[in-house]
């Protein structure tokens, strides 16, 4: 139970870091490839105010939020002007930056020898981790309102049309890079306030916890789900992270023997699952349309198909690895 | 509205293109602007709005007893002084309707805020007339879907531009692509509008006839810089025009 509280509570972390991802490449398309560095910023943000400044969760959460407002206007004033290809490059460095200033700067961050522990914030016995899974899930649902709003408002009728094409929209009157980088500088702030939620969600901090596969994950659910469609960043970590990581990983009866292919078929089927949906709906499960039965059809039209999928892949992969043991035990006793 | 630019050159990897020592522009209500291919007509129209920056020279923009820099400041700072240009090439937001094109340059930026996101309440009653009446006088086969054809898309692109409510408009070929009655029908608006003293135009056009019959004075440009400027009449009898353009 509390194991699927944790998981599920990383899923609306997930969902979060899509929905910001969202605003900033779905509709302005700003490439942001270093969601894991804004994030890790915000978590060990908060792990080393906690732990090594024995901070209140709070002032820890607002400091936060205003170092990871800087950093990333500072950034977004350096990079925005650029190309797509020189946004996607400089933000994919600046996370590896974070990642290796995690292991570096060890006077703060412990190095590899990790951080630790931090506790939840909402300390009523056995009731943390579920109260703390509620406030995410009220915080994601009111992201997800004002994204809905978003997309039918003036603001987000401005952002798409800087998507496609920016230098018409500043003929027009509008001021492009201001109405980037304020946006930038807001998402990636409330991705580094993602980050330090789940500082008391990890408890305890390792520098390998900022790994690319994270801003992957991130982009993957994305484009799965429809990067430009209001509710394509849930539906997409619903697909991957909540199938994957949740269902299968944890209750899917694998014997113990397999449990180390999981990750790695996983991994596989994330890849095809995205090529496939790139080449049959290149804009994403739920494509453009924001009409709610259109969504609801292919939603569940979607998890029918990759029930079905996965259930084949299942069966067939493990009838492959039983032929590949039971060989090997003949082989064995020969 | 009128521009005067001064020294203004561009040149591309030392390769010039522009080179216009002094000249003014807007002072003659619909003014045209002709020359053959590659003259530097677009991109004397995309230094003026600042979309592309000039390799020398300045550019000022006077409007009444103010006079601004155009070269301290960026494009869409330009749109806001009042001064626009329609595209030659057809530019457009493919996931935007023709509505919310429309809409999009009626919308005043503070409107457009975050804050904003919340109100329920996103239709501005006289914006959403303005588009009404503009739609009920240019018919697309589909306001409420995509600019379609690239007559559609021209025609949007204008539009768009007009919606802003311009001092002044550089209209870089706006008939080509266009069916003849359209153009017909922007040109008399476009007529009506500087008539009414809204604003001044400039028109870049390889039709001529339609620059004799609008524009009271014409300014000829070749390889860069301007050779000739007059009235119709004037320029119509130049011997460099003729010699350089009118192919005899
Ligand atoms: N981005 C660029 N890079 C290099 N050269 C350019 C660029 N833009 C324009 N040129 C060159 O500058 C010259 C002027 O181009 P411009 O588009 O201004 O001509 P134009 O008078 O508008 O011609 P047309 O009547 O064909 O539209 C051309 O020789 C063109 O090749
Ligand atoms: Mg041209």
């Amino acid at each position: 139970m509390a194991y699927l509280i944790f998981s599920l509570s990383l899923l609306l972390i997930y969902i979060g870091l899509a929905q910001m991802l969202h605003v900033q490449f779905g509709l302005l398309g700003v490439p942001n490839f270093g969601v894991v560095g804004f994030w890790g910023l915000g978590m060990y943000s908060v792990g080393v105010m906690k732990v090594q400044l024995d901070m209140s969760f709070v002032d820890s959460m607002v400091l936060t939020a205003a170092l990871v407002a800087v950093v990333s206007y500072v950034l977004g004033a350096l990079i925005l002007r650029l190309e797509r290809q020189a946004i996607l490059c400089a933000t994919i460095a600046f996370s590896a930056i974070i990642a290796l200033l995690a292991v570096t700067e060890k006077w703060m961050t412990m190095g590899v020898v990790g951080l630790g522990t931090i506790r939840q914030p909402f300390r009523i016995f056995g009731l943390e981790e579920i109260l703390f899974f509620f406030f995410l899930l009220v915080l994601i649902i009111g992201v997800q309102v004002y994204l809905l709003k978003l997309h039918k408002s003036r603001l987000g009728r401005l952002m798409v049309a800087i998507r496609d094409n920016e230098e018409l929209a500043a003929s027009l009157g509008k001021n492009t890079f201001r109405v980037k980088i304020i946006a930038f500088t807001l998402t990636c702030t409330i991705m580094g306030v993602l980050g330090g939620l789940s500082a008391p969600l990890n408890q305890f901090l390792t520098p390998n916890m900022i790994v690319p596969s994270i801003t992957f994950a991130v982009w993957i659910s994305l484009v799965l789900g429809g990067k430009e469609h209001a509710l394509g960043a849930m539906l997409g970590v619903f697909v991957t992270f909540g199938l994957f990581d949740i269902l299968i990983e944890t209750y899917a009866p694998v014997s113990p023997q397999f449990a180390v292919l999981v990750p790695n078929i996983k991994l596989f089927l994330y890849g095809a699952l995205l090529v496939g949906v790139l080449v049959y709906r290149p804009k994403g499960f739920l494509g453009q349309s924001s009409k709610a039965d259109e969504v609801l059809a292919v939603l569940g039209h979607g998890i029918a198909i990759i029930g079905s999928e996965l259930c084949e892949a299942k069966n067939a992969i493990s009838k492959g690895v039983d032929r590949a043991l039971n060989g090997r035990k003949t082989e064995d006793d020969a | 509205m009128k521009l005067h630019m001064r020294n203004l050159t561009k040149a591309y990897h030392a390769h010039p293109v522009l080179n216009v020592k002094e000249a003014s522009l807007g002072t003659h209500g619909v003014e045209g602007l002709i020359g053959p291919n590659g003259a530097g007509k677009s991109t004397l129209m995309g230094l003026l709005t600042r979309r592309i920056k000039p390799s020398t020279g300045t550019i000022k923009l006077e409007d009444g007893d103010v006079t601004h820099r155009l070269n301290l400041i960026r494009s869409h700072q330009v749109a806001n002084l009042g001064l626009v240009k329609t595209n030659q090439r057809i530019q457009g937001f493919s996931s935007l309707t023709i509505r919310d094109n429309l809409r999009l340059a009626a919308t005043s930026t503070i409107d457009e805020t975050y804050r904003g996101v919340l109100d329920d309440d996103q239709v501005d009653e006289a914006i959403e007339a303005e588009i009404d009446r503009y739609l009920s006088q240019f018919s697309f086969a589909d306001p409420d879907g995509f600019a379609k054809s690239g007559g559609e898309k021209k025609l949007l692109d204008i539009l768009r531009c007009l919606i802003l409510k311009p001092r002044m408009l550089l209209m870089d070929e706006p008939t080509a692509g266009l069916p003849d009655d359209i153009t017909k029908e922007v040109m008399d608006l476009v007529g009506a509008k500087v008539e009414a003293g809204d604003m001044t135009v400039v028109i870049v056009e390889h039709d001529l006839d339609l620059i004799w019959k609008y524009c009271s004075y014409v300014h000829f440009l070749s390889e860069g810089e301007i050779l000739f400027h007059g009235t119709p009449d004037d320029v119509k009898n130049n011997r460099v025009v003729a010699e350089k353009y009118m192919g005899v």
